[in-house]
């Protein structure tokens, strides 16, 4: 398999755009969660093998995650990644003074999982209205380890990968946002996409 | 509904979550028997209602958004109690707030767009962590004590020690009967170690307490590491086991970072594996790698031949005050401090420290920090073309020499076997170079003459000899010491031999320096007054800050050239004093007179303190005789400046 993007640039031009929207909401709803700030940017998608997946987290020693199903025209699992670091950084900021390390690391699932859930529903909800449909969309389910445990992908699929910013109280975290979809789906989603490219510029 | 006689709506009753279920036009359908409980309201009351009816309080927010976002998008949410604290007013029996973990979820009943609010109590969760954090917060006031007594403890007690040394120091160098020197000896290492295990405590409380930095400083690598070998040869030599230091893969040598704190590693290591070795050898091996075109990696390897750590005693061996096996402490002494600093320390400059070791084989300690450099001008190596025979010596002196001098550009031959010599001597024409070892050139004294006339005296004998050591031949020689250092080599090659430096103390005329010590401690007072008539020079004393100031406003016959002062003092302390005396308060001819610090207090920030207070240098208690010495032999410099 072509370890190329397999997305046209319009295509991910598109999607950014779409996230961005949607993104932009759910960092509304996690300002309001911790009374700050909170910036959320999606900078970059692109549709890229498992293979290049990996290499991308292989950096990182354990990776949190989670992750929420999507059924409709295409079925998909989304999920969000954090480097456990990073997650465990994003809680403790979004909790502010007076906690140790000890109870945030008590704290962090059920916290990250509420954070990965308003993600995960921004952008699904951003997708779900602009193609027009409802997903069937699971509970989030956390998961924490080494990547290979955590992404358990049948080899051959490819993934929709988008990188994430996070940004609070003056410090910028990155994470990432990934839809597992089957190549069937993925058929479907970029013909679904492509209608909806081509209903903007007709 | 019935299905094996039970309804849904009894399963829905008897599990302990709570269920809400809220139709299309967002009124209440399901309240199951848990919320009955908990809320005080019967399921009558409130199904019909909608939830906004109900609980206005908390109809808002993330639950709002979760219940809306269920209905719009069919999407399920998840309300944690870690940033929703008791989204609904639900109470327990014993009328305690339940904390509330929730899930907002769609379903579809009769083809309406309904949603479920699943709620459950996390109260023993939350329990749970609220005496995790109290427990936590109390383990670290426990900490902080600890660390904190400790710092105090140890600072009161090089107070006292600076005045034991102090005197032993001065009563070492009177001329004294042999047994009595040898009485004084002994109470003089023992104060010593008193004040490395003192040292340990403080530095290790330091860190624990975070208060420990790291200096930035310029040093040459080689030369830093060959002194801090130098100070182990002695101890190695009478213990007749082998020290070396190989260099060769050091190609960056003009490093930054803290020479002490590397010092103080280094130092633990090479005196643990001596105090460990009975025969054989130590031999510390240092390398650099460059990570980028500023930072390198200083990778360290100390190797010995000693009585080895097993496993299971390897793990522990770097926790504090744990010792591989606790009778060690017995045999060899120490605290047990040393490994478990020397790991923060290289944690703190980026490293790792790890051991291994098999007993009865020895150990290996390695550690890598990372340090900042500039690069420098490659050098022509200075034996290009040269040969070079190295006869004697061990095979890792051997090995080590020969790399130094491969590196330089030299082939080299060496024999370690007589016989061997003899060949190498004779067959062996064009030689530029040739190192002995001492007891071989003692021994064939007339075969090496031999071969010196055969080459009509062309090459340059070199002579390695122990570290301490009265040799014949060395007027005629070029000498090295054992352990063979780089930078000798080097020097030998380059023919400049420089006469080496003598540690002796040495007792210096009478000089005419007038020196006023400010110092509030009797004792202090006394060693120090002791140690500067040794040196050949006379004092006054003062006191305090205000006694200082005092005495310099009188003292119109006679200026005083240089003043050392204490730090902490009653009334006036140092900082303040210097202060004064910089205003001109103590009189204009002192607005400029040397003022150097004494303090008992080693760490950086005071050294900068006392600059930034106009102090020109500083010294630390227990006063180094040599250090004080050469502060005052640098006095005609400092005038002229």
């Amino acid at each position: 398999m072509s370890k190329t993007n397999l997305l046209t640039e319009l295509e991910q031009d598109y999607l950014v755009e779409l996230f961005n929207i949607g993104i932009g909401k759910a960092a509304d709803s996690l300002s309001q969660i911790v009374n700050q700030e909170i910036i959320l940017s999606v900078p970059a998608v692109e549709y890229i093998t498992i293979d290049d997946l990996n290499k991308k987290m292989g950096e990182h020693q354990d990776i949190c995650s989670v992750s929420q199903s999507v059924q409709g025209q295409f079925s998909a699992n989304s999920m969000l990644l954090f480097p456990e670091e990073s997650s465990l950084e994003v809680v403790k900021k979004m909790l502010g003074e007076g906690y140790s390390n000890e109870t945030i690391a008590e704290l962090h699932q059920e916290g990250f999982t509420e954070i990965g859930n308003i993600v995960l529903n921004a952008c699904i909800g951003s997708l779900g209205q602009s193609f027009q449909e409802e997903f069937k969309v699971g509970l989030p389910y956390y998961q924490i380890g080494s990547t290979s445990k955590v992404l358990q992908i049948p080899e051959q699929d490819n993934i929709l990968f988008i990188r994430i910013n996070l940004m609070l109280s003056e410090s910028k975290v990155q994470g990432y946002l990934v839809f597992l979809l089957e190549s069937l789906s993925f058929t479907q989603f970029k013909s679904m996409l492509n209608k909806m490219i081509n209903g903007l510029l007709t | 509904m019935k299905e094996g006689g039970f309804s849904e709506l009894e399963i829905v009753n008897q599990i302990s979550i709570g269920l809400i279920g809220i139709d299309d036009e967002k009124k209440i359908f399901l309240w199951n028997l848990w919320m009955a409980h908990n809320s005080a309201l019967d399921s009558k009351k409130v199904i019909g209602k909608t939830l906004e009816d109900i609980y206005p309080e908390a109809y808002k927010g993330r639950l709002l958004q979760a219940v809306n976002l269920a209905f719009s998008q069919r999407m399920p949410s998840v309300l944690s109690n870690v940033f929703n604290r008791s989204v609904f007013p639900l109470y327990n029996t014993s009328q305690k707030l339940i904390q509330q973990s929730i899930s907002i979820f769609p379903i579809t009943v009769n083809d309406k767009a309904c949603c479920i609010i699943q709620i459950t109590d996390v109260s023993a969760a939350v329990a749970r962590e609220l005496a995790l954090e109290r427990q936590v917060v109390e383990r670290k006031k426990a900490e902080q004590a600890k660390s904190e007594f400790l710092a105090s403890m140890s600072h009161e007690i090089r107070t006292p020690l600076n005045g034991v040394l102090g005197m032993l120091d001065v009563l070492k160098r009177d001329h004294l009967p042999e047994k009595t020197k040898e009485f004084v000896n002994v109470a003089y290492s023992s104060a010593n170690a008193l004040l490395f295990i003192v040292n340990d405590v403080l530095d290790f409380s330091k860190i624990e307490a975070g208060k420990l930095d790291i200096e930035q400083a310029n040093f040459d690598i080689i030369v830093f590491l060959e002194e801090v070998v130098q100070f182990f040869a002695l101890t190695a030599q009478e213990k007749n086991v082998g020290l070396n230091l190989d260099t060769t893969e050091l190609n960056i040598r003009s490093v930054i970072g803290d020479p002490n704190r590397i010092k103080q590693i280094l130092m633990n290591l090479i005196s643990n594996a001596l105090k460990f070795t009975e025969v054989g050898e130590v031999t510390i091996k240092a390398k650099i790698l460059s990570i980028n075109d500023q930072q390198a990696q200083l990778v360290c390897q100390v190797h010995d031949s000693g009585i080895g750590i097993n496993e299971l005693h390897q793990a522990a061996l770097f926790s504090p005050f744990q010792q591989a096996d606790n009778s060690i402490a017995l045999k060899y002494g120490g605290t047990g401090l040393g490994l478990s600093i020397a790991r923060q320390l290289c944690h703190l400059m980026g490293g790792e420290i790890e051991v291994k070791s098999r007993i009865g084989e020895g150990s290996c300690f390695n550690f890598d920090i990372i340090l900042a450099y500039k690069s420098e001008p490659v050098i022509k190596p200075l034996l290009e073309n040269k040969n070079a025979i190295i006869i004697g010596l061990n095979n890792t002196s051997s090995d080590i020499l020969k790399s130094y001098l491969k590196c330089e550009g030299a082939q080299v031959f060496s024999s370690t076997v007589d016989f061997d010599a003899f060949t190498l001597l004779k067959t062996k024409k064009d030689i530029n170079l040739l190192f002995l070892e001492s007891r071989f050139y003692d021994k064939h004294l007339s075969l090496v003459l031999q071969f010196l006339k055969a080459n009509k005296l062309k090459i340059e004998p070199i002579l390695i000899t122990p570290s301490f050591s009265e040799v014949k031949g060395v007027d005629i020689f070029h000498t090295i010491n054992q352990p063979i250092f780089r930078s000798k080599v080097i020097e030998s090659i380059q023919h400049k031999l420089v006469s080496p430096k003598s540690n002796k103390f040495t007792e210096l005329p009478y000089n005419d320096l007038s020196i006023l010590v400010v110092e509030d401690n009797p004792i202090n007072q006394m060693v120090i007054k002791e140690i500067l008539k040794k040196l050949g020079y006379e004092c006054k004393i003062a006191k305090d800050g205000v006694d200082a100031i005092d005495i310099l406003q009188n003292s119109k016959e006679c200026l005083f050239d240089i003043i050392f002062m204490d730090c902490k003092m009653p009334r006036l302390d140092g900082f303040e004093a210097t202060e004064k005396i910089r205003q001109g308060k103590a009189g204009e001819a002192y607005q400029n007179v040397k003022i150097v610090a004494l303090t008992a207090n080693a760490i950086h920030t005071e050294k900068d303190r006392c600059l930034e207070c106009g102090m020109n240098d500083f010294l630390t208690k227990p006063i180094d005789v040599e250090k004080l010495s050469q502060t005052l032999l640098e006095y005609p410099k400092f005038k002229k400046s």
